[in-house]
């Protein structure tokens, strides 16, 4: 007894029961016995000069198993199901569904739903190619002459797909998984009559095997098989070109088979049946026929959760790193494709199915054209083409290394350097000096006694030895200098001092020069004195006042009487201000003595008020500008007054010039010991000059022999050492 | 600052006006220019002999704090503090122109500079020679030649005592040493005025500080 499962709950009824006898839902539609489908008026116009074949227009779809009606309850949403229960208001709701259907561009039209109504069975399939043999005197006169040029040109002839060998392993496993997948889900016994024979059909049409009954293939089907199985019928003239050239790979194609796919996709056949349009412009007016032998090979080949689970398994083995790329809806439709609810009903006619409401394989291609419209599955089987192994060939196998790991080989550079022999020169050069840096030195040993020190320690010795053997032994008895013109002047001046007149003696010389200075002073002081001269002294040297007292104690080695004729003033601050006030006012500058006492007040001093009172202005100094000083500052207020300058040997170039000018601004000159001595000798006595005179020429003498040894010596080895830097430059380069 | 900027017109007043004064007497013999100019005169010797105490007192107290402060050469700063004192202890107890005085003076002060002088001679010896030891250039060769002439002139040894070494030597001391000091004291005079005409146009302020 045939039962019927109820699209509510599920459970077994009777055939002839029109209700559930469990929940009482309706088991037989109402809509199922609606008038024959008609496409509407919009439709029709889209398919306006759209020409179908006779077969498919007269044909329409009648599901017959009841599996397929099951699975098409089964996988409907409850809401549909209430909805058919209300069999009133399937009108309204199905224009609703046809009106409020969105337009997503994925979405298949519903005019290809009216196309797809006409598809045929297998079993009718059978019948009709018994009917069109029989027609075929008059088919053959509908062929157009380019189709039967055509099929007298065989074509190429397909490689064999042997799956068993060609195929990766893990093809084959995955493969074989999703077919026991799909036998335990459809046990054959669950499986209807209608879909075994779409099975057997298209397993005639997979495999390369010669068919039998060609005879009871249809005209368009004929033309699809490979020219080994085709029947020789003028059916094949009903096929385009496209189709034609695209046959072999469809033939080949088998239940999994992914070459399918691709071959579609490459035709662009499988890119949605929206684009019914735009196909009809490329391959022309029979085009349609092409997917609805598409969908009937689909439909032959898988059950519809096979092809559900297939697609599904496709979509996330072709973009297996994407899965984030696809959207929302997509995951959505992957996920219901298991379900998927039939899209024919036994009775009804494809113009009573909703328009929102897909069939099961059409809701399963969508995300697959959908794909192929941006290009992804394209591209991925494209790139993932295998080049060598046992895989060459194969389009969209898994890559044996993910692509991370496939980076490019870098580049190699050679490890030899590019580089001039300047630059290696510099290279090498800094590198010793990097190595040199690294070398300890050796701390140059510091003798005990340089030879700079020795040396001049050497020249003190012999200067030393000199003067003192000098002056012991009076070696050498050298003859006194000849007086000279400027000693003869001084003696002169000094000479026309009256007596008991005052004369100013400045004593700014150094104590250093003490010797030198005071051998000439001494010679002169003496003359003075001599002639009852009275002796001031003053000085611009903070040490002035104590060295006039020792030159007239320790110097002049006066006698107590001639002691009485000497005033020793002090010291004159201010430098030339100062000693310009003092040659102004004197008595103002320096109102006291050195020893503090009232230095105007002494009766000798009486006649001494200003510098033109004095006889004589005698300077002794060895600097410069003191001399300049007293000459420029003093000199002016002088008026009458001569200026005599007793000066060293080494500032009386300086000097020399005040005494050559005319009018003479210095009247005597007395410089160095030298003049000393001729003094002496001129005065007639024996100064202390004159003792100094063999040390002092012995001294000039060693000194100019040691110069002039010493110059040839360091002259000598100066030269050597030159001549040796040299040489050893030389070497070196 | 704000003392500086002043301080700087008031001292800038009084220095050029003491020195046009100063200057105006060499010039013009005007009776109270001239007696300003002296009293101005006798100001600058007093405050130089002002400047003096200060220096000195200032001197002891620096080598004071340094010896103090315990550096290294701090026993030498000692040594000048206990000199300096016991210096002015003596001329101020003593006199000026004692005994104790002059012995310090004969003693200490004059071998002090007098051995300096005969380092300095020993010193010029030892560079003269070494001067040679370096390439000898015409420059050096005829400055060395002409400090050997002198030297042997100077010291009128027998075989120098002729008269062509004599005329020889004066032309060369009164001649050329002459011109060239001319030359020296003729820059002196230039430098002295052009110093002394910035002090008194105010470009330089040496009193500033």
């Amino acid at each position: 007894m045939a039962e019927i499962r109820c699209p509510m709950c599920g459970k077994q009824n009777p055939a002839e029961a029109e209700v559930c006898r469990f929940c009482n839902a309706r088991l037989k539609p109402l809509w199922a016995d609606s008038p024959s489908p008609t496409p509407p008026d919009h439709e029709k116009a889209r398919f306006d000069g759209f020409e179908l074949p006779e077969w498919l227009s007269e044909e329409s779809f009648e599901p017959t198993d009841e599996a397929s009606r099951d699975l098409d309850s089964a996988s409907q949403p409850d809401w549909l199901s209430d909805l058919r229960d209300d069999s009133e208001d399937s009108d309204w709701l199905h224009r609703i569904n046809a009106d409020e259907q969105p337009e997503l561009p994925f979405n298949n039209p519903p005019e290809k739903l009216d196309m797809l109504d006409g598809l045929p069975t297998s079993e009718k399939l059978d019948q009709e190619t018994t009917q069109t043999e029989a027609e075929s005197p008059d088919e053959a006169q509908k062929i157009p002459d380019w189709l039967l040029k055509l099929k007298e040109t065989p074509p190429p002839e397909p490689e064999p797909f042997d799956q068993e060998e060609s195929a990766p392993d893990w093809f084959s496993d995955l493969h074989e998984d999703v077919l026991s997948e799909s036998e335990s889900l459809y046990p054959p016994e669950n499986i209807p009559d209608w879909f075994t024979g779409i099975e057997e059909t298209g397993q005639s049409i997979s495999e390369p095997e010669p068919v039998e009954d060609n005879g009871n293939l249809p005209d368009w089907l004929s033309g699809v098989l490979p020219p080994s199985n085709k029947p020789d019928s003028s059916s094949e003239a009903d096929f385009p070109a496209p189709i034609q050239d695209a046959s072999p790979a469809m033939v080949l194609a088998t239940d999994d088979d992914e070459t399918f796919e691709t071959d579609i996709a490459d035709l662009d056949l499988g890119d949605g049946l929206a684009d019914t349009a735009e196909k009809k412009d490329r391959f022309g007016a029979d085009f349609a026929w092409l997917d609805e032998m598409q969908l009937e090979i689909n439909q032959s080949e898988t059950t519809p959760e096979e092809y559900a689970a297939e697609e599904s398994f496709e979509l996330r083995e072709s973009v297996p790193d994407q899965g984030d790329a696809l959207p929302d809806w997509l995951s959505r439709v992957s996920e219901s494709t298991g379900p998927v609810s039939p899209a024919f009903t036994e009775e009804g006619s494809p113009a009573e199915i909703p328009a929102a409401e897909l069939p099961y394989w059409l809701k399963a291609m969508r995300p697959v054209a959908a794909y192929n419209v941006d290009g992804v599955i394209e591209r991925s089987t494209s790139e993932q083409a295998e080049k060598s192994g046992p895989l060459a060939g194969l389009i969209g196998a898994l890559p044996a290394e993910p692509d991370i790991s496939q980076s490019p080989k870098p580049p190699v550079y050679s490890s030899k350097l590019q580089i001039s022999d300047t630059q290696k020169l510099h290279a090498q050069l800094f590198t010793e000096l990097i190595q040199a840096e690294g070398e300890s030195k050796s701390l140059p040993t510091t003798p005990l006694i340089k030879s700079g020190s020795l040396i001049r320690m050497m020249i003190a010795l012999i200067l030393y030895a000199v003067v003192i053997v000098s002056l012991l032994s009076g070696f050498p008895a050298l003859n006194l200098p000849a007086i000279s013109a400027d000693v003869n002047a001084a003696h002169q001046l000094a000479a026309g001092a009256p007596p008991g007149s005052p004369v100013l003696i400045a004593v700014d010389y150094a104590p250093g020069f003490r010797a030198e200075i005071e051998a000439g002073l001494s010679a002169l002081t003496s003359q003075l004195v001599d002639q009852d001269c009275h002796l001031i002294f003053v000085s611009s040297l903070p040490t002035g006042p104590i060295q006039s007292a020792h030159f007239v104690t320790q110097g002049m080695k006066l006698s107590p009487q001639q002691s009485l004729h000497w005033t020793n003033l002090g010291y004159i601050p201010g430098g030339a201000a100062g000693l310009l006030a003092f040659a102004q006012d004197p008595t103002r500058v320096l109102p006291y003595d050195a020893n503090g006492n009232q230095a105007w007040a002494d009766p000798r001093m009486q006649g001494f008020r200003s510098l033109s009172d004095l006889s004589l202005v005698i300077v002794a100094t060895e600097n410069p500008d003191t001399a300049r000083t007293w000459i420029e500052q003093v000199r002016p207020l002088l008026k009458t007054t001569p200026l005599m300058m007793v000066v060293s040997a080494q500032n009386a170039p300086i000097i020399r010039p005040y005494y050559d000018s005319y009018p003479k601004q210095v009247q005597g000159l007395i410089s160095g010991l030298t003049a000393a001595v001729e003094y002496d000798t001129l005065a007639g006595r024996s100064g202390p000059a004159g003792g100094l005179w063999s040390p002092f020429t012995a001294a000039l003498s060693a000194i100019t022999f040691l110069i002039l040894v010493g110059a040839i010596v360091n002259f000598g080895l100066g030269a050597l050492a030159r001549s040796r830097s040299s040489v050893r430059g030389e070497g070196e380069k | 600052m704000k003392n500086i900027r002043l301080r700087t017109p008031f001292l800038m007043t009084i220095a050029i006006a003491f020195g046009a004064v100063t200057l105006l007497g060499y010039f013009i013999k005007i009776p109270i220019i001239t007696t300003l100019r002296a009293v101005l005169l006798h100001w600058a010797a007093i405050l130089a002999a002002v400047a003096l105490v200060i220096g000195v007192l200032n001197l002891l107290r620096v080598h004071w704090e340094k010896f103090k402060k315990g550096s290294s050469d701090s026993f030498y700063s000692l040594i000048l503090v206990i000199s300096l004192l016991i210096t002015l202890a003596i001329s101020v107890i003593f006199g000026l122109t004692s005994a104790f005085s002059i012995w310090i003076f004969n003693y200490i002060l004059i071998p002090v500079e007098a051995s300096l002088v005969a380092v300095l001679a020993v010193a010029l010896v030892y560079t003269l020679t070494r001067m040679f030891s370096r390439k000898v250039s015409a420059i050096n060769f005829l400055f060395a030649l002409t400090v050997l002439f002198i030297l042997a002139a100077t010291a009128t040894l027998s075989w120098m005592d002729f008269p062509l070494a004599r005329d020889l030597r004066d032309w060369v001391s009164q001649v050329w040493s002459l011109a060239g000091a001319r030359a020296i004291l003729i820059g002196i005079a230039l430098g002295a005025i052009a110093t002394g005409l910035r002090v008194l146009i105010g470009a330089d302020r040496p009193y500033e500080g």
